[in-house]
């Protein structure tokens, strides 16, 4: 259900974080490796949510692991699926298509 | 943090507030010093809320089919309950569609004229009455009230008749009605082609269709305007066709013609009209009072009523209908109640499991969420299968409503508005239902409900003993105006029309007065056509008469002992000889007319005691001489013939005369045949003799007296009442039994620990019995109060439909269904006290 075909722009930072962060992937993590590479601060909630989309669109999976000698609630790792990659790899595709051959110059005289 | 909780899931507070504060601690504080972090911090929760939100709703889905699967379960785990549950909505639903549609578009439609508000009839009562006696004035007496209101008030008036139609195929009677030339101006309504009729008309033979006669006998031919009719043996020329929703259901009538009293120097001004109004700006009870200083020429000192058209057109069938509507109303509430009640079992049965559930962390409100799902999902369907049966129950109950009081006269389906509304009232009704069993419970309830089981609060078992008290009280409301309204139409049905119903075939026929312009020529018909049908049906007495009983009281005329001592006013009718013994009125004394008396013979009559009393005991009426207002002559009383009822059976004694047909013939007249042969067949005999004697001539309404009877003003509203209220109070008296049932055994069931525990301290299993049976007894009790007090409004509004119900006889029978109920109450209940009784100390502290 849904509309697993797209993939959004924040999706896409999200996975991409998630991929970066390797095995140290938790929501907080992926939210710092968002903050640190774009500058924004990010939502934590928006990071949960997106986390649940895409889930729930089976590109990312979950893992509950309890680490020795921390204390609270186990963390919730997360890990791009294949589905994920390739999902990835298709939009990578299409926006390198879509610039290839275009530089982006300040348009001039006008207004 | 409490705004986070308060906003989100707790699975999304949690997470949210953990990751903060881990991030916060380790990441933020460190770097950019406390204050900035906290603001950080509190930012954070502000924008993370929204985006959980959205997301939680999103994923709603996934628990929306969750719910709906397991909603799926659990009412395929016990589908008895729930598919009787489904039937009674359905049952009650669709019956209440059915009569909300009908009342809906009687009562609550405004008629398709123009400013119907504006709208009124106007007819007269004695003084001291308030109901029109007639609606008719003459029309020497609209003359008069057009005088006196001046143009300010438009006045109009109209006269049901019927005429016969020829040319077309067979001959036929049409329902017409004479208006006066602004009539449909006045109703403000268009023509839907040609044009309504102008004063030049007046004189000239036109005629104005309804769009049905239009269509129906005329196909919709489009050269209609302009062709001829004959009508009643003259050509009429047709001017204009109704608009297609124009209904005037107080005359219905299929050709329009202009009155012919209001020709001028038609010197007329003695025949019949009925009154319209149109007025504005002013209160009614201004104009009445007006046209009250206008004599009217009826009644001495008369008072002018005005009802406003919207009431007229809905006449007595409008309290008929909002009974219907109270009764199905009431049997809706106790449909929901019951639903309640199987929710509150439902959700008992589950209790455990969703304390389990709540104890996990599910929220709390997700019972209620459970609940209220699967009463939307009974109610839902129970709503559809209503819906479907309305649809196949409305154009009964339409078809009674017709008969009421001649209403109508469109077509009525369930409408949108109906289905709308009760939707509504169901949801409502059916998130009530959810949440109702919810409310009940305490605040500790999770630890108790793990340590106890699944029983119930002392507030819980008190809510369904209010839901099933009341369910008991409004069997006792339905079961008492049930048993009131039927024992009326009992009685109703029992009192003696005066004649002898079974076995007598009526039908009518009307003499066109081109054919047939004088009496002698009326009189010669007739009685040709009794020899001829007598000699046709062996065995058979056929009698002819103008007016028959239960068609009204009017015709009537001031009687007495001389000219200038009339003191009484009667009813006087015109029959043969024959008439007497073809419906069955018993001679009292004296004879009845001589058969072969003429026209030029002393006039002779037959009255009944009523007006013999004139003479008291001591004298002999036969023989005396009668003086009659509207003849201007005096007759001769030849004999003494029984009462009759002409408008209801639940009149009282109308004095009567009956003029001799021989001598005071009518075209228009009804022949009654007595025959043991099949009313089909007679009928049919009766064709055969008058297409030979007329073959223009048709026979119209034919019906059995028997049915007559059945139709008579009062008795199908009685019987549509009763049958309804019986079936309401079946299906309420069937509920509160179960429900009963059902509180008794769920009662022993929380308490059985309680009576293990007596029964092992030495308590007679008696005693247990009857504490056990109390519990039910108070909780009829309580429905029979409340009953009662519901009953005396019941029975006010039922009113003038329960015929010499004495405070007496309405006791009795409250007291016998109070009796009945209580007794068949305790019954639903004995099944479960027997086990309470029969507890075993051992079995159950065992099992404990």
């Amino acid at each position: 259900m849904g509309k697993t075909g797209v993939l959004g722009s924040f999706e896409e930072l999200v996975l991409v974080a998630t991929l970066r962060r390797g095995d140290d992937a938790y929501a907080v993590t992926i939210r710092r490796e968002l903050v640190e590479r774009t500058g924004n601060d990010v939502a934590m909630g928006a990071v949960y949510a997106t986390l649940d989309r895409l889930a729930e669109k089976r590109l990312v999976t979950s893992d509950i692991e309890r680490r020795s000698g921390r204390v609270g609630r186990p963390r919730r790792y997360y890990a791009v699926t294949d589905a994920g990659l390739t999902m990835l790899a298709e939009t990578k595709a299409i926006r390198d298509a879509m610039w290839t051959g275009l530089t982006l110059k300040p348009a001039e005289g006008r207004e | 943090m409490a705004l986070a909780r308060r906003c989100l899931t707790p699975r999304d507070a949690d997470r949210l507030i953990e990751a903060l504060d881990d991030e916060y601690e380790v990441f933020q504080r460190p770097r950019v010093g406390r204050r900035r972090a906290n603001l950080w911090y509190w930012g954070q929760v502000l924008r993370s809320i929204l985006p959980l939100l959205l997301s939680s709703r999103r994923s709603g889905g996934g628990l929306v089919t969750a719910d709906a699967k397991q909603l799926a379960r659990r009412l395929t785990r016990s589908p008895v309950s729930a598919l009787a549950a489904v039937a009674t909505l359905a049952l009650t639903l669709g019956v209440g569609a059915s009569i909300v549609a009908v009342a809906d578009q009687v009562l609550l439609r405004p008629p398709p004229f123009g400013d119907p508000h504006e709208l009124y009839t106007l007819g007269v009562a004695p003084e001291g009455q308030t109901e029109p006696v007639s609606p008719r004035v003459s029309y020497g007496t609209l003359l008069d009230w057009r005088e006196r209101a001046g143009s300010r008030i438009p006045l109009e008036g109209y006269d049901p008749t019927s005429l016969t139609l020829t040319g077309l195929q067979d001959p036929t009677r049409v329902r017409a009605n004479d208006v006066t030339p602004a009539f449909f101006s006045l109703l403000g309504i268009e023509p839907f082609i040609g044009r309504f009729f102008t004063p030049d008309d007046l004189g000239r033979p036109v005629a104005v269709l309804s769009h049905s006669f239009w269509s129906d006998q005329l196909g919709q031919h489009p050269a209609v305007i302009g062709s001829q009719l004959m009508l009643g043996g003259t050509p009429h020329s047709v001017v204009g066709v109704l608009p297609e929703d124009f209904a005037f259901s107080l005359s219905r009538g299929e050709v329009w013609r202009l009155l012919p009293a209001a020709v001028p120097g038609a010197d007329d001004e003695g025949s019949p009209v009925r009154v319209l109004g149109r007025v504005v700006g002013e209160p009614p009870a201004a104009v009445t009072a007006l046209l009250e200083q206008a004599s009217t020429r009826e009644v001495e000192r008369a008072r002018v009523v005005a009802t406003p058209i919207s009431v007229a057109l809905a006449g007595d069938s409008g309290r008929t209908l909002l009974l219907l509507t109270s009764a199905a109303g009431l049997a809706i509430l106790i449909a929901f109640a019951n639903l309640a009640v199987l929710l509150m079992v439902r959700s008992l049965d589950r209790r455990r499991e969703l304390a389990v559930r709540e104890a996990l962390g599910a929220r709390s409100s997700e019972a209620a969420r459970q609940l209220t799902m699967e009463a939307m999902a009974l109610v839902a369907v129970g709503l559809a299968l209503g819906v479907a049966f309305a649809v196949l129950l409305t154009p009964a109950i339409a078809g009674f409503a017709l008969e009421l009081g001649g209403i109508a006269g469109r077509d009525i389906d369930v409408s949108w508005r109906a289905i709308t509304l009760l939707s509504a009232v169901s949801a409502a009704l059916g998130i009530a239902c959810g949440v109702i069993p919810t409310l009940g419970r305490g605040g500790s309830r999770i630890a108790s409900t793990l340590r106890h089981g699944a029983t119930s609060t002392r507030r819980e078992v008190a809510v369904r003993r209010g839901f099933v008290s009341a369910e008991v009280a409004a069997a006792f409301v339905l079961l008492v105006s049930m048993g009131l309204l039927g024992t009326s139409l009992r009685s109703m049905l029992r009192t003696d029309p005066g004649f002898e119903a079974t076995g007598v075939l009526k039908l009518q026929l009307s003499l066109p007065q081109t054919i047939y312009p004088d009496q002698a020529s009326v009189v010669r018909f007739y009685r040709t056509l009794s020899d001829q049908l007598e000699a046709r049906l062996p065995t058979a007495t056929v009698g002819v008469i103008d007016e028959m009983p239960l068609s009204g009281d009017g015709g009537r005329s001031r009687v007495g002992l001389a000219q200038g001592d009339a003191p009484l006013e009667a009813v006087v009718r015109s029959a043969t000889a024959a008439y007497f013994p073809a419906i069955g009125i018993p001679l009292v004394e004296g004879q009845t007319f001589d058969a072969e008396s003429s026209l030029d013979d002393t006039p002779t009559v037959l009255v009944t005691p009523a007006v013999a009393r004139m003479w008291g005991s001591d004298q002999r009426v036969v023989g005396q001489r009668l003086w009659i207002d509207e003849l201007e002559q005096s007759a001769e009383i030849v004999g003494v013939v029984g009462e009759v009822k002409h408008r209801a059976l639940d009149e009282g004694e109308i004095p009567t005369v009956y003029l001799s047909a021989s001598q005071f013939p009518s075209a228009s007249s009804i022949v009654m045949v007595r025959s043991a042969l099949p009313g089909t067949d007679v009928a049919a005999r009766v064709q055969e003799v008058v297409r030979r004697l007329d073959p223009e001539l048709p026979v119209y309404s034919v019906e059995t007296m028997d049915d007559v009877i059945a139709a008579s003003p009062g008795v199908p509203a009685r019987r549509l009442l009763t049958v309804t209220l019986t079936g309401f109070a079946l299906l309420a008296t069937t509920l509160s039994l179960v429900g009963l049932f059902g509180l008794a055994s769920h009662e022993v069931a929380r308490r059985r620990t309680e009576l293990a525990l007596r029964a092992a301290l030495g308590a007679q299993p008696l005693r247990l019995l009857r504490n056990t049976l109390s519990g039910s007894v108070r909780t009829v009790a309580i429905g029979l109060a409340v009953g009662l007090g519901l009953a005396v409004i019941a029975i006010r509004a039922l009113g003038a439909l329960l015929i010499a119900s004495d405070v007496g006889e309405i006791a009795l029978l409250s007291l016998g269904v109070a009796i009945l109920l209580a007794i068949v109450g305790s019954a639903a209940a004995l099944p479960a006290a027997v086990r309470a009784a029969r507890s075993e100390p051992l079995t159950v502290l065992r099992a404990d």
